[in-house]
């Protein structure tokens, strides 16, 4: 098969599995309540959700307009159906039951915030991960990789808010009330995010600083080890052996024949990672002060927010079916295997 | 802890939530007998959303916050790392950590079950062992004691349900049968119901956020199963807890309660009238006698009686309804930082109670660092994410903190004592009721006078209209949480008589409504009404008009400087309010004006300005006015240094009021300050003065000449004439004169070309004039 038919082929496959994903959301939590209330329309939970905030005169004024203009008041299969559909492959998703405001707008201004912490966090412990992995898998069994694999185990068991608290405590609180001065701030204002200005930019990096060395201590570990464990294996191979019995080596041979060959589950793992970027880490939010999109989807989750949370679903399954069908697409260019359809 | 303002006589001690205590500040006296409404001292407050109670008390610790609520617990510790902060004390009018139900829902809908776990309530014990640590006082009753004789003792929850396990069990035994529960456990189980096991679901915010509210949830936990009634405690978010006790699916919750200074919540929790969508009754109590007594406790205009029906509904909730089982009530520790003038942090009292009730509204307004007498920044927080600064609709004691910076009442408490009379009129000049005829009946007129000259952020003046509208609005029309109640009950009409004065007609009147008609928060009328949606939080939305502002437009003394970050605010002081501090504004350091000049002198007037910081104003404008047998305005020029100055031309001979007026802008406002003082011009001796116009020509500041009975006139002269008066051809401007004194000097001023006999107002014409022929030549 050429690289071609496979790219569309997977294309074909990845957008099947999206709609199938999205049709199973839409049966799951708007139909089956209502079929498990024997037909009883009452039970859409969306509609009971909406009736709830019709309580609250905050939102009287539009109550009646949605139901309109979602067709909330048309048969679930198939009006309603097809226009959640419709609806989401242009990521309308309607107004936030509980700010009144579009959803897309409460997503778009903690994008940014989300993004800009959990992209880092995500891509620096895979990078340091890949350094270390193959450090200690080229040192295999000594002091060096014995140490490394010690900290990477330490570091999977750490909770990542655990770490953020110490470093705050240690690295921020005291020198300040010691030494009256900041290593690290103390998450008091959350910065605007954007590049203005310098010093403005300055403050974001400084302000995130704690929370991207909280992440990079405690989610590197597990990278490390699973790096360095995909490196020893692949080491373990005859190729490796008849490389190395060649003459070629070390580094080369692991440079040439090895990284080639781990690259592939390393871009999947990566692939099923970056959706969890939309998701953010609620915890780090809330110490940290951080107004991202995840302490947003537990409000919504909190308060049967049912457009934010089908929001929150679609653009997450959107993305793992966007960063899978690009990992697919890079493993085309990175792994021959697959160009020649092994 | 939730926070009401529970009917609008409440609004003014919106403050009380952080607490304190202090004696008010003497220096402050001079400024009258409610000094303490001037101000703001303060630069600016800002407002981070920092959920995480303990990285707020590091925060504190290390400087960041100026001040920070601090559970007793960590008392010691605060003291320890802060030596220098101020620890103020108070009790607040609230009834905190109390166990509320739903009394509809099973299974706490049984009376038996709730004086069970009523039974179960050992006050002493959860204000000892709880994180409270002992600060706090018993709470046994509805009406929280703080509320003094508003508090029935013969409602005591102590007396009726004393802490009895037993006791309790014989009740549960009342209505339910022992049984055995799935997982083997004993149980108590309801045969109503087919023998279904009774759990009781309790709802309480996280022990992260509230350690006291989650400590008691556990405390009734293992007390309630001790006995075999099975109890299951969920985990909520402030805002899911708001949700899920406003939609009537809560069955149990655990929250505190802030009132006002009288206790009319029980007619809003407790009438059933207020079962309805948007509605306070969470409680969902129904029942006709409370109704009657709630209604005879609100619409008697006698305080007495008003009294022995709120004594009698408490009876009757106590006894046969228990809507929530009372705990304690707060004594508030706040910590303050170090470097805050003690004084300037105004507490509000309620006597008898010796100790203070909270901060007065006027405590922003005075607050202040010890070491600069303006200035400065106070760093609070929020300590939930903000839902929403509407006024009509906020719902956190956290938000109001923000709010009510921004919005003043009309008329709010005394800080010395809460209920003492007369209130401190802050927008309300006066307040009248009278018995009139209208539309055929009698009714009860409520004529609200407001001061003139009051402005919104924006410069719009406060008006009736303002008053008129934000009643029919929010009150009438939008039914709104903080704005529509039982003062509306009796409204036949309102309407605006003029610009500061609006009429409410009503039916009938009780002692509540003269407090909600006259501690009442005006919403601006001309932003709101060109909102699309009037419940939109203003906050995050640009003034309609205004480029620059937010829509969240108030009067008070703090303004939203633009519009609110996702989890920051920040308000800087207004410039523009009402009383603004009569220090805070640009400043005369030094005044030079001659007290007598000779007929036809020119000469100089100089001032030097300072800002209210001292520093010199460089970028003020300066307008001098002359009025005598002419009046005259000139624009002083800056030439360095804060100094401004102004020629004056020769002048008739007489007395003049020189005013002054110096204007600097201050963020996106101005401040002002005037200075008036008299000059003397004498009479001429010896030959006649010559033509003095020169001088006015070769400095062309004048921009605005004022002559008595005619409208002022703008000029602008081009600079640098070479002025030749016989070259010149004088027009006649065409000048509508009306006043008689003016026409003989005006008539002089057509032959003005024999200068020896040029009147002052002939000089101004000409000047006029040549400036009308100069720009005739130019083109």
């Amino acid at each position: 098969m050429g690289a071609g038919a496979f790219i569309a082929k997977t294309g074909i496959r990845l957008l099947g599995t999206y709609v199938i994903v999205l049709m199973v959301y839409f049966i799951a939590i708007r139909v089956l309540p209502v079929v498990a209330a024997g037909g009883n329309m009452a039970a859409d939970p969306l509609l009971a959700s909406l009736r709830r905030t019709a309580e609250d005169p905050r939102f009287s004024l539009w109550i009646g307009e949605t139901i309109k203009r979602f067709g909330l008041d048309r048969p679930l299969i198939p009006d309603q159906l097809m226009m959640y559909l419709r609806n989401v492959i242009v990521f309308e998703f309607g107004i936030s039951v509980y700010t009144q405001k579009p959803v897309m707008n409460e997503i778009a201004i903690r994008l940014p915030y989300t993004l800009s912490f959990y992209t880092i966090t995500t891509i620096l412990p895979i990078v340091l991960g890949f350094y270390l992995g193959i450090t200690a898998a080229k040192n295999r069994g000594k002091p060096l990789d014995t140490a490394i694999i010690q900290a990477s185990i330490f570091s999977n068991m750490l909770p990542g808010w655990l770490v953020l608290l110490i470093i705050y405590y240690t690295l921020a609180y005291l020198p300040k009330v010691m030494f009256n001065t900041y290593i690290f701030p103390l998450p008091v204002r959350a910065p605007e995010i954007g590049i203005r200005d310098w010093d403005q930019f300055r403050y974001l990096l400084w302000y995130m600083s704690p929370m991207l060395l909280a992440a990079l201590i405690a989610w590197s570990g597990g990278w490390i080890y699973y790096i360095r464990q995909l490196v020893v294996s692949e080491m373990g191979q005859d190729y490796v052996t008849t490389a190395l019995a060649k003459g070629l080596d070390e580094k080369s041979t692991l440079r040439k024949h090895v990284i080639p060959n781990v690259r592939p589950p390393i871009v999947i793992s990566l692939a099923y990672a970056i959706p969890g970027i939309f998701g953010g880490a609620i915890i780090f939010e809330i110490i940290s002060n951080w107004p991202g999109i995840a302490y947003f989807s537990y409000q919504a989750l909190l308060n049967w927010d049912f457009p934010v949370m089908s929001a929150f679903f679609t653009i997450s399954a959107f993305l793992t079916v966007v960063s899978l069908f690009v990992a697919e697409l890079v493993l085309v260019a990175i792994d021959p295997r697959i160009r020649t359809g092994g | 802890m939730r926070y009401v303002t529970v009917g609008l006589a409440t609004v003014s001690i919106i403050a009380i939530l952080l607490l304190g205590i202090a004696s008010p500040v003497e220096a402050q006296r001079e400024l009258g007998e409610h000094w303490y409404r001037y101000g703001p001292y303060l630069d600016r407050i800002t407002y981070p959303v920092m959920k995480d109670y303990t990285m707020r008390l590091l925060a504190f610790e290390a400087g960041e916050l100026s001040l920070v609520g601090v559970l007793p617990a960590h008392l010691d510790r605060i003291r320890t790392n802060r030596p220098d902060a101020h620890i103020i004390f108070t009790i607040g009018i609230n009834s905190l950590g109390s166990l509320h139900f739903n009394v509809r829902l099973w299974p706490v809908k049984y009376y038996e079950l709730r004086a069970a776990l009523a039974h179960l309530w050992n006050r002493d014990k959860i204000i000892a062992e709880s994180p409270l640590r002992g600060l706090a006082v018993k709470c046994p009753t509805i009406v929280p004691p703080t509320h003094g004789a508003w508090a029935n003792w013969e409602a005591d929850f102590e007396k009726l349900y004393p802490y009895d396990p037993e006791k309790a069990r014989r009740l549960l035994a009342s209505i339910f049968t022992p049984c055995t529960g799935p997982d083997g456990r004993p149980a108590w189980c309801d045969p109503r119901e087919g023998g279904r096991v009774v759990e009781i679901e309790i709802l309480s915010l996280p022990e992260a956020t509230s350690p006291v509210y989650w400590w008691i949830a556990m405390y009734i936990k293992a007390e309630a199963e001790a006995i075999g009634l099975r109890v299951t405690v969920r985990a909520v978010s402030s805002r899911e807890l708001d949700a899920a006790t406003t939609a009537g699916v809560a069955q149990a919750w655990i929250i505190g309660w802030s009132f006002g200074r009288f206790p009319t919540f029980l007619w809003y929790f407790f009438h059933s009238r207020e079962i309805r969508p948007g509605g306070w009754n969470e409680w969902f109590v129904n029942d006709s006698r409370v109704d009657a007594l709630l209604d005879e406790f609100y619409f008697t205009r006698d305080m007495t009686k008003a009294m022995e029906a709120a004594h009698k509904v408490q009876l009757i909730l106590a006894k046969e309804i228990i809507p929530w089982i009372p705990s304690y009530t707060s004594v508030g520790i706040t910590a303050f930082d170090g470097k805050i003038d003690r004084d300037s942090i105004i507490l509000a009292y309620a006597p008898p109670l010796k100790d203070p009730v909270g901060l007065s509204v006027f405590w922003w307004n005075n607050v202040r660092y010890k070491d600069m007498k303006f200035g400065g920044t106070l760093r609070y927080f929020h300590t939930v994410d903000i839902t929403t600064y509407h006024p009509a609709t906020y719902l956190w004691a956290s938000e109001a903190d923000a709010i009510f910076r921004m919005y003043m009442a009309t008329m709010v408490t005394r800080p010395e004592n809460i209920y003492a009379e007369p209130r401190v009129p802050m927008f309300m000049e006066s307040f009248r009721i009278d018995e009139v005829e209208y539309r055929g009946s009698k009714v009860f007129r409520f004529t609200i006078k407001l001061f003139e000259g009051i402005r919104w952020h924006d410069g719009v003046e406060v008006t009736a209209e303002d008053y008129v509208y934000t009643i029919k609005k929010f009150g009438l029309e939008l039914k709104t949480r903080r704005y529509y109640g039982p003062y509306l009950d009796h409204l036949v009409e309102i309407k605006v008589v003029d610009k500061t004065t609006a009429e409410v007609y009503l039916k009938d009147y009780g002692w509540v409504d003269p407090y909600s008609y006259t501690e009442f928060v005006m919403l601006p009328k001309h932003v709101f009404e060109r909102l699309t949606n009037p419940l939109e939080d203003p906050s995050t939305l640009p003034h309609p008009t205004v480029p620059g502002l937010p829509a969240m437009i108030g009067q008070g003394p703090y303004a939203l400087a633009k519009i609110r970050e996702i989890a920051y605010a920040e308000l800087v002081w207004n410039p523009w309010y009402f009383y603004r501090h009569p220090e805070r504004t640009v400043k005369f350091a030094a005044v030079a004006v001659p007290t007598t000049v000779g007929e036809g002198t020119s000469f100089k007037i100089q001032v030097t300005l300072e800002d209210y910081l001292g520093a010199r104003a460089t970028n003020a404008s300066v307008t001098v006015k002359l009025v005598g047998p002419v009046t005259l305005t000139f624009t002083a020029t800056h030439i360095g240094e804060g100094v401004y100055e102004a020629t004056v031309p020769g002048l008739k001979a007489g007395t003049y009021a020189v005013e002054i007026y110096a204007e600097q802008p201050v963020m996106k406002w101005s401040v002002d300050n005037k200075y008036t003082t008299t000059l003397t011009v004498t009479a001429a001796v010896g030959p006649g003065v010559g033509p003095i116009v020169g001088p006015v020509i070769e400095r062309p500041p004048a921009v605005v000449i004022e002559i008595p009975g005619m409208p002022p006139l703008a000029i602008a002269p081009p600079p640098m004439i070479t002025f030749a008066a016989p070259e010149v051809k004088i027009t006649t401007p065409a000048i509508a004169l009306t006043s008689a004194e003016a026409v003989p000097e005006a008539t002089q001023a057509v032959g003005a070309v024999a200068p020896a006999t040029l009147s002052y107002g002939a000089i101004a014409i000409s000047v006029v004039a040549l400036g009308i022929s100069v720009a005739i030549r130019r083109r």
